[in-house]
């Protein structure tokens, strides 16, 4: 099939430059060779159009057809276990039903598209749903039997305008470009109904009729908070109200716990939000703000532009599918890493920390009485999602913000000149699971620290330093004879500016885009 | 028909991503390639404007467009 104007609506989407297999099936031989005309790819979709891959069987025989179906996964089996380095993602098939049957003749269809998805997640290649959107947005929609007929385009402009943010979404979730925090309005967003004047009879919230959109809704946000997002409120609301319903009311389904922070009082939103980052020590623009009423999402959209404000469904019935939409947009996602799953655990356990050192003595008495528990080692293959995300998502205590993908680290891990250091830490209170990481270079006698960061939430434990001196003290047992460092500026890192100078590395050379450090062992 | 005649110099205007009027001729537009007319006709569908699927071969200018879009 042509995909060259899908190409262009995936451009648009992703903001990346793409590029096509030219000619027709000739993605089989790319992926066999590797070669991509010349171009070296962050990634690789392979849209599959169902009805041409399978072709127009006049006797549907299921051998043939699995013959056929084995020769192209084999080919994507190869592919993505030769090359850990570039992420595949395949489509699942849509295999439309053209050819005229009587009722009760077998369909083939469907055991094809669901041989085809088992094969793809028993290889482990993550799967782009166009035959999900196909059918949600209605094959009369998705597809063109004019653009067919015309120029080989499979789809219509809203199909292609479809697939685009599938592989968008992707492409943000390989990139870890994820928010982390969802501002939730109470009255007529989790519950229909104002609580304060309805009572906690009268808010419309039910497991069936009107009030079960409600409660669909609040089952979504759960999915999302099970999977490391961070859940707040923001609600105009006298406290005690509020409470009650998150508390009492049956048809609830997120309760107290399942939020880090509520916020029921008379402020302004703006204002509420803003101590939200700052009480979470994260930034603005890793917010999304939900609030049916148009009035405070404006003032939010003013007074902070970095938080994210989607328009709220006019029709409630649609409040399901409007968490999947932004599910999808805003909070995308690859694999889980055990630090996703206890996301909000760990906040909550944050908190409790920060009340004991409220009434501590002092930082050294508060640093002892949590009898941590530190392990730095290099990684290994478990390790490897996590030390990719630690590299996109920190930006606060990280010397030089570079972004890398889980294959980059792969390549980091099998490479002879790379070490990729990580530290786990824990505490009396629980364990913060993996938190900081090192990139280390290894030239003849010099080594360089490409990456150094730390998640914010251990900051001020001081294992910064420590976790330097293992590397260094493995880098004396290397025989190298110095270290080169870099702290490259910007607009969240100034916090580690002096950090090199205050773990005795002296200025080397000073541009307006980075300094580097030296160290001799 | 001439909000029909302006939707559709809107739409031209926005995938060539320059102005064009009833006088463009494709021939005469360096940006404006088969690729870029399939791109039209998929942008005209999505608004329901059909041009009848014969005659893509024979269109050559932003006139033709609006003319076969017309007889629908």
């Amino acid at each position: 099939m042509n995909i060259n104007t899908l190409l262009i609506s995936s451009s648009k989407a992703i903001g990346e430059e793409t590029y096509a297999s030219s000619g027709y099936n000739t993605w089989v031989q790319e992926l066999i060779t590797a070669q991509f005309s010349g171009n070296q790819p962050e990634a690789v979709f392979l849209i599959l159009y169902g009805r041409e891959l399978v072709g127009d069987v006049t006797i549907p025989d299921w051998k043939e057809v699995k013959l056929t179906l084995d020769q192209y996964l084999a080919t994507i089996k190869t592919f993505s276990e030769d090359h850990k380095d570039i992420p595949l993602f395949v489509s699942s098939l849509d295999i439309q039903h053209d050819r005229i049957l009587p009722l009760s003749a077998p369909r083939l269809e469907y055991k094809i598209e669901s041989y085809w998805r088992s094969a793809l997640e028993e290889i482990g290649v993550p799967i782009l749903e166009i035959a999900e959107i196909a059918r949600n947005m209605g094959r009369d929609k998705f597809y063109s039997k004019r653009m067919w007929y015309l120029g080989s385009i499979p789809f219509s402009m809203a199909g292609e305008k479809a697939i685009a943010e599938e592989i968008s979404r992707a492409w943000n979730a390989l990139k870890g470009k994820r928010k982390k925090c969802l501002v939730l309005d109470l009255d007529n967003t989790l519950w229909g109904g104002v609580i304060g004047e309805d009572g906690l009879q009268g808010i419309e919230l039910s497991s069936t009729k009107e009030g079960a959109r409600f409660r669909d809704f609040q089952k979504r946000i759960k999915d999302l908070k099970d999977q490391g997002v961070l859940l707040t409120i923001v609600s105009k609301n006298n406290e005690e109200d509020a409470m009650e319903a998150i508390r009492e009311h049956p048809d609830m389904v997120l309760r107290e716990d399942d939020f880090v922070i509520i916020k029921a009082n008379w402020e302004p939103k703006p204002v509420n939000i803003q101590n939200i980052a700052k009480e979470l020590n994260i930034g603005l623009d890793s917010l999304v703000f939900i609030d049916d009423n148009p009035i405070e999402r404006e003032s939010v959209k003013n007074a902070l532009p970095e938080v994210i404000v989607p328009d709220f469904p006019k029709d409630t019935s649609t409040l399901e599918s409007f968490a999947i939409e932004i599910s999808k947009r805003y909070f995308p996602v690859l694999k889980l890493t055990d630090e996703d799953l206890n996301k909000t655990n760990q906040y909550k356990v944050e908190q409790k920390r920060n009340e004991i050192k409220q009434k501590s003595m002092s930082i050294e008495e508060y640093l002892a009485s949590l009898e941590m528990k530190k392990t730095f080692r290099q990684i290994d293959e478990s390790d490897v999602t996590r030390a990719a995300q630690l590299t996109q998502k920190t930006n606060q205590f990280n010397l030089t913000t570079r972004r890398y993908t889980e294959s980059d680290i792969w390549n980091m891990l099998k490479s002879e000149d790379h070490q990729v250091w990580i530290g786990e830490l824990e505490d009396k209170f629980g364990s913060y699971g993996k938190v900081i990481l090192a990139i280390v270079k290894l030239e003849e006698d010099t080594a360089i620290i490409d990456t150094f960061l730390m998640s914010c939430r251990v900051m001020g434990r001081n294992i910064e330093k420590e976790f330097l001196n293992e590397i260094e003290k493995e880098m004396v047992s290397k025989r190298k004879a110095q270290i080169i460092a870099e702290y490259i500026p910007t607009p969240k890192n100034s916090v580690v500016k002096y950090f090199w100078a205050e773990n005795g590395y002296t200025e080397l050379e000073n541009k307006s885009e980075s300094v580097t450090y030296k160290k001799y062992l | 028909m001439v909000v029909l005649k302006d939707l559709i110099i809107s739409i031209i205007s926005e995938i060539l991503n320059s102005p064009v009027n009833d006088f463009t001729k494709i021939s005469e537009t360096k940006s404006w390639d088969s690729l870029k007319t399939m791109q039209i006709i998929m942008a005209l569908d999505e608004e329901g404007i059909f041009i009848p699927l014969e005659k893509f071969a024979s269109i050559e200018s932003v006139q033709d467009l609006i003319n076969l879009a017309n007889k629908n």
